[in-house]
């Protein structure tokens, strides 16, 4: 018996208790921490299976049936969604028993369930159409987490919703054109069914993820999203939802193009990483910050795909991990902070945080991460990933890379400096131990660079080499 | 057969990305599910060929690809709903700001 269905009945079961406590908010809480748990205990168990677990759906042979596949990569981003879920969840939960539920909104709740459930399918899919079934699941709950906050402006749900359907319109053409050309839906059989690079339906897929991924000229959604969002909603779309963007990048360019047009992402990567890093800079809103930040951070995981080594695929998915903890945990400090005042500008929240010093080190910690600073794990993700950079000789690029550090550094220290010394009235409630223990994960984890950040590295390398299959790989690459 | 499926997918996206251009919310979403039709015409033309029947036992004989319309199904399922969703969205924009112009709902923006 293998532990793979349970990633999909949990939330399945979390979804029917919710719906079953509507009006129960504290249960509500508690079903989805319980929720989360459980799924992170099975994925990790998958994880420590230690070897790539498929079945099919229903029995049925494969055509009809619906193949589900935990390969390392599937295997790492279905970890690291139950640990992002449980974080959010006890900040969910800490919230509630305050009395400040972002919204009374009775369908605001099952977004959580729904979006654990449309995730953890999306990870474990093998088969291209029951992957847009989910990628769609991922968007409708989404929108519930950007459109159903307190004070969220409709207008940033529309912005969002109507560009993530033109998304899925174009992932959805990418996917029968490739079904019309080889008459197949499995990831490997189309893959290995095309024998050249599929010109005609890559473009399709790539705006998709794009979009969903936020990369610089589809972005315009994101910002506003995380900043209308609540702070649980924004750490899951930061956490993992713009991830979805990038693991379908990773996981459809090697089966569909091989090797091919990656000079592509490099160019779009060094963009997104100046641009967002500019923008970043300007803002004066605090989340809408963070957002920004996000567009710069994932060009450094799109230039490292544009270098195409194993190496380099191996640090863009460990840079994908770090980015997602510490931007969670600096979207719970600086959403336990504008949650209390009630605003997330800069000029409101200035000093806010000047009492609080376990909020402060929390900011600290997940800056530090994004800028790339020992002990954490954003050091060893931006170590491998400049360092790939370097055996490859692309200095001009490597540079681009090292500015964009830079300004990295600048943005978080301004903020960091705004927030937690700037004179201001400084908030004097002290946190709830729920908050303490939501916080402490998120620096545990962050810090887990100190003794795990070999290994978490070498996982993400052997899951780059599964990406590729080795008989689809051009002569010329590099072994 | 297969160029009026390709004129009429060719219509219904170039109507829709017309729509889109606009300023009114509703227009846009009813834009984004023109465009969301297209696409599932598209995929019927991917599964269609002619002389070939629909995929019922009875009638017997060379069937077009059943999974092509199972898999047309799904997606006009979903793009409704998503239809539905935009166009809610848009009801309620049009009900707190007393206007669907997008122009003028920039008002808030930071």
């Amino acid at each position: 018996m293998t532990l793979l269905p349970w990633l999909l009945l949990t939330p399945l079961a979390g979804l029917l208790a919710t719906l079953l406590a509507t009006n129960r908010l504290t249960w509500q809480a508690w079903i989805i921490l319980v929720m989360s748990l459980g799924s992170l205990g099975a994925s990790a168990g998958l994880y420590m299976g230690g070897e790539t677990v498929a079945i099919v759906a229903g029995g049925w042979p494969v055509p009809l049936g619906i193949a589900l596949r935990a390969d390392m990569l599937s295997r790492i981003m279905l970890v690291l969604t139950g640990t992002i879920f449980s974080m959010a969840a006890v900040y969910h939960l800490g919230q509630t028993l305050r009395g400040a539920t972002p919204t009374r909104n009775t369908v605001y709740p099952l977004s959580f369930p729904l979006l654990l459930l449309a995730l953890n399918g999306i990870f474990l899919t093998g088969d291209f159409f029951n992957f847009y079934v989910f990628f769609e699941l991922v968007a409708v709950s989404s929108y519930l987490l950007v459109s159903l906050g307190k004070h969220a402006p409709l207008e940033a749900a529309w912005k969002y919703s109507a560009q993530s359907v033109l998304g899925s319109i174009c992932l959805l053409i990418g996917i029968v054109s490739l079904y019309g050309k080889t008459g197949a839906l499995e990831m490997i059989e189309v893959s290995q069914r095309l024998g050249e690079p599929a010109y005609w339906s890559a473009p399709f897929f790539l705006v998709a993820f794009l979009l969903k991924g936020a990369i610089f000229p589809f972005h315009f959604w994101q910002p506003d999203a995380h900043a209308a969002a609540t702070t649980t909603g924004s750490m899951l779309l930061a956490g993992l939802l713009i991830k979805v963007g990038i693991y379908g990048l990773l996981r459809f360019w090697p089966l569909l193009m091989g090797g091919e047009l990656l000079d592509l992402f490099l160019v779009l990567g060094a963009a997104s990483l100046i641009f967002g890093a500019v923008a970043a800079w300007n803002q004066p809103d605090a989340k809408r910050m963070l957002g920004f930040s996000s567009i710069s951070q994932l060009g450094f995981v799109l230039m490292a795909m544009g270098w195409g080594t194993i190496g380099a695929l191996g640090a863009a998915i460990l840079y994908l991990i770090s980015h997602s903890l510490a931007k969670a945990l600096l979207f719970m400090a600086t959403g336990a902070l504008s949650d209390r005042v009630g605003s997330t500008r800069f000029a409101e929240l200035a000093g806010a945080g000047r009492r609080t010093p376990l909020l402060s080190a929390a900011y600290l910690v997940g800056a530090m991460s994004l800028i790339g600073l020992p002990p954490t794990l954003g050091f060893f993700a931006k170590i491998g990933l400049l360092g790939e950079g370097v055996a490859a000789q692309e200095w001009s690029w490597v540079a681009l890379a090292g500015l964009g550090s830079l300004m990295t550094a600048g943005y978080c220290l301004k903020a960091f400096q705004q927030l937690f010394w700037e004179d201001g009235a400084p908030l004097t409630e002290r946190p709830t131990p729920l908050m303490v223990t939501a916080v402490s994960l998120g620096m545990t984890l962050v810090m887990l660079g100190i003794f795990a950040g070999e290994p978490i590295w070498g996982a993400c390398t052997a899951a780059a080499q599964e990406l590729w299959p080795p008989e689809l790989r051009p002569p010329e690459f590099p072994q | 057969m297969s160029v009026l499926y390709g004129v009429a997918v060719g219509i219904l996206v170039a109507v829709g990305i017309y729509q889109l251009l606009g300023r009114d919310l509703l227009r846009i979403a009813f834009g984004i599910y023109l465009i969301f039709n297209g696409a599932n015409l598209f995929i019927m033309t991917a599964g269609t060929v002619p002389g070939r029947r629909a995929p019922f036992v009875q009638l017997g004989g060379p069937f077009v690809d059943p999974l092509v319309q199972a898999m047309v199904l799904t997606a006009i399922v979903i793009g409704f709903g998503l239809a539905t969703f935009l166009m809610m969205l848009a009801a309620r924009l049009a009900q707190t700001r007393d206007t669907l112009d997008a122009e003028r709902m920039d008002e808030w923006k930071r």
